[in-house]
């Protein structure tokens, strides 16, 4: 019986996917351990102040379907992301559709040390209904601190940073941005809702044939067959470290199934379906944040510690990801 | 679908007119459903399938089975096992093992903070065929339940099918 468990471990580790080296691994913890909680949090409450203060989209234009349609608001979020980028020294540029609806994506690139052609994207959207903080004033302070980190220590690879707009609308800037110009990325990672944590037993939300942890204080990490690799290396280089529980999740195909479909619920869906390899970082969102797309997501209803442990694995999937042979 | 039913029709036809002395081989088609539902995993659809038997005894057989799934991707059950079924007359239940290998789409889910599972899915599986009748070369089985244990290697939980219309014709 030994034997045959045996047999089944070198099967099972054969079927493992592309290890990382350990200098790359080890140099991807170090940039996730420069993560600076507080400025993260910091910016959180920065957004969210700007999304309540900001004047809203129209929504008659949007064909609202519920109030919440008119608490929609994108352009003084997007003015904080393209003076962050100015000020990290970056140049930020933009690919603004005027197409209804108009959008205005935000770029920035830290050009690659080795590997400047090859590309890594981390991408968020920065529109948001009400103050937003966990959606997705979370995941654009995510991205802002890892853009810091990266511009003082560039990586082998391109990594481009997207304040993606109009996601609320229909994943709308995204699904512009990959039907861009822009050189195709090796892997994208995009981030939304990534503020929430709730560690009671059962506040965590899920569907029939999702067995997911019944405590909702876990990073939802989810990929598709194109981007499992990626997805291993990541849960690898964050094992041991100090960040949230990663919850990773395989979507079969390209994702888009009728169970899995739920999988796809934001930015990183046009890479998906162009067969692109990109991996999401979610706490979940409605399914463990009863604040929601509602006036009380709000930055006191978030958890600093747990976003602070999100910024560390998304610092370190990008090294990782940015500086692999 | 259609054609699954149609040659289901010209299998049973087929089967029904000859009147050449029987083999112990005898094929199969199936239409089924299936699902492994571990911490892990979740594999499971809808599809059909092709069999083939061997009888060994009146009452013992052993059997290999092909089946394509659609549902949360796609995937291919392989069965392979053997059965006991009743030796004689029209009503033929039969009680049947199966060591079952679920091949492709899954959604996969990490256990314990490791990385999800990229082996095969691996189950053992009890099904027991009640409503299965015998008519000359032809056997037909409606309803046969399946039940048992499945792992992709990180956990283990519960393997469900249900055979919806299997008709076998003995070469």
């Amino acid at each position: 019986m030994s034997r045959l468990l045996a047999l089944c471990c070198v099967w099972l580790s054969a079927c493992a996917a592309s290890v990382l080296d350990a200098p790359t691994t080890e140099g991807a913890r170090q940039l996730g351990r420069q993560v600076d909680g507080a400025r993260v949090f910091a910016d959180v409450e920065a957004l969210a102040a700007l999304h309540l203060a900001d004047a809203p989209v129209d929504c008659r234009s949007l064909n609202a379907r519920s109030e919440t349609w008119c608490h929609l608001t994108n352009a003084a979020a997007r003015d904080f992301v393209e003076a962050r980028f100015t000020s990290l020294g970056l140049t930020p540029r933009s690919d603004a559709s005027e197409v209804h609806p108009a959008t205005s994506n935000v770029i920035a690139e830290v050009r690659g040390t080795a590997k400047p052609d090859e590309v890594v994207l981390i991408g968020a959207h920065f529109d948001a209904f009400y103050a937003g903080a966990d959606d997705n004033s979370s995941g654009v302070a995510v991205m802002l601190e890892v853009a810091r980190l990266v511009a003082q220590r560039p990586l082998a690879r391109t990594v481009r940073f997207v304040g993606f707009d109009h996601e609320e609308i229909g994943l709308v800037g995204s699904t512009r941005h990959v039907a861009s110009s822009w050189a195709r990325p090796k892997v994208s990672l995009v981030l939304d809702c990534v503020g929430y944590a709730d560690a009671t037993p059962g506040s965590q939300g899920s569907l029939p044939g999702f067995p997911v942890p019944p405590a909702g204080d876990f990073l939802a990490a989810i990929g598709n067959d194109v981007s499992r690799a990626r997805l291993e290396q990541l849960v690898a280089v964050a094992q041991g470290e100090d960040v949230p529980g990663v919850q990773a999740i395989v979507a079969p195909g390209e994702g888009a199934g009728p169970l899995s479909g739920n999988l796809m619920r934001s930015d990183h869906a046009p890479f998906w379906l162009a067969g692109e390899s990109a991996v999401f970082f979610t706490d979940t969102a409605n399914f463990r944040n009863a604040h929601y797309h509602t006036a009380t997501d709000t930055p006191d209803t978030l958890d600093p510690d747990f976003l602070a442990g999100v910024a560390r694995v998304t610092a370190m999937s990008i090294a990782a990801w940015g500086d692999a042979p | 679908m259609k054609q699954h039913v149609l040659a289901l029709t010209l299998l049973a036809g087929a089967a029904l007119a000859d009147e050449r002395p029987t083999s112990p081989l005898s094929v199969s088609l199936e239409t089924l459903g299936s699902v492994s539902l571990t911490a892990g995993r979740t594999q499971g659809g809808v599809g059909g399938g092709v069999g083939v038997a061997f009888a060994v005894s009146p009452s013992w057989q052993a059997q290999a089975r092909v089946a394509w799934l659609w549902g949360l991707g796609s995937h291919t059950l392989l069965r392979v096992g053997g059965g006991w079924q009743r030796p004689g007359g029209v009503w033929r239940p039969l009680l049947r093992l199966d060591v079952a290998l679920g091949l492709g789409g899954a959604l996969d889910f990490g256990v314990g903070g490791a990385a999800p599972s990229r082996a095969p899915t691996l189950g053992l599986v009890i099904g027991a065929s009640l409503l299965r009748f015998t008519h000359q070369r032809l056997t037909f089985s409606v309803l046969e339940l399946e039940g048992g244990l499945s792992t992709e290697f990180l956990s283990v939980g519960p393997r469900l099918g249900v055979g919806l219309l299997s008709v076998s014709v003995r070469l």
